[in-house]
């Protein structure tokens, strides 16, 4: 049986939770809490989604044209120097 | 572009560069918003491309490529990018406990949807003003945000910044909190623009 975890304990470790880095069994407790605590399952379905927009805004692709080419260039440059 | 994991197999001659050119995409997108300027986001890639390049004798064939090419361009970022720039201390960071904009938010008792009311005023930022407080959140802390945001876990985290796993979970955290107020403000803009504007209008 794994120990009980209440709203404040959750709280805290809310970013871990969803991160997915809490040990199983604290992962357990958690999941315990939630299913009979709306209050925090609200809460957590309000930071899930904060954390999936802010995870889709850093990795949107900003590549502007002539980067991979100018690479390739420079390293091409690199080779050729050391022979 | 998808970045599919490869199976690692014996490689000929250039696969290595294959593989590794497989992250640029990956890796520019990172480097732009940690140095939030474009070329010297290109600088900064072609030195981790070139130092990959060099060293590639240490990368061990069938481990995490991806993983060690951010470890090189956030080791390449803090030793040489970081440098020129000395940041403000952001002491507010440190009071950022609560999410704000939700406890605002429900403390107005938004009824009207029945749902999340910060998930829907979280929609109305425009990519803009993400980028804005992005840029505005310390470097520190923007650098395990954008990690996190590509996937790493804290471990792999820890490893690239060189910092423990506890300082990792603070950063992200205050980090996480800190973009939450920013973007709480802009949206509390919007909130007072649109009720003038329901004001003018009734
Ligand atoms: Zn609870």
């Amino acid at each position: 049986m794994s120990a009980e975890l209440d709203c404040a304990e959750l709280e805290r470790r809310l970013f871990e939770f969803l991160d997915q880095e809490l040990p199983e069994q604290v992962c357990a407790a958690a999941r315990a809490h939630l299913a009979h605590c709306p209050p925090c399952e609200g809460r957590l379905a309000h930071e899930e989604h904060f954390l999936a927009r802010i995870r889709q805004w850093c990795t949107s692709d900003t590549a502007p044209d002539g980067v991979r080419e100018r690479l390739l260039i420079r390293l091409r440059r690199l080779d050729s120097h050391r022979g | 572009m998808p970045e599919a994991q490869q199976r690692q197999q014996p490689a000929p001659a250039g696969d290595f560069e294959q593989q590794a050119l497989g992250h640029l995409a990956a890796l520019y997108r990172t480097a732009l918003r940690m140095t939030r300027s474009a070329p010297d986001a290109e600088d900064l890639v072609q030195e981790t491309y070139i130092r990959a390049f060099r060293f590639r004798e240490q990368f061990t064939p069938g481990t995490n490529l991806r993983a060690w090419l951010f470890r090189i361009l956030t080791n390449t970022f803090i030793n040489t990018y970081r440098k020129r720039s000395a940041e403000p201390q952001l002491t507010e960071l440190d009071d950022v406990e609560e999410s704000v904009l939700y406890r605002r938010m429900s403390e107005r008792g938004a009824a009207s949807s029945g749902g999340d009311p910060e998930r829907e005023t979280l929609d109305t930022i425009v990519d803009g003003e993400v980028q804005t407080a992005l840029e505005e959140l310390p470097e520190r802390f923007r650098g395990v945000v954008l990690l996190d945001a590509e996937g790493f876990c804290y471990k792999e985290i820890a490893d690239m910044m060189e910092i423990p796993i506890g300082t990792v979970m603070s950063r992200l955290h205050r980090g996480r909190r800190f973009l939450q107020q920013r973007l709480a403000g802009y949206a509390r803009k919007q909130g007072l623009a649109a009720l003038r504007t329901t004001d003018t209008k009734s």
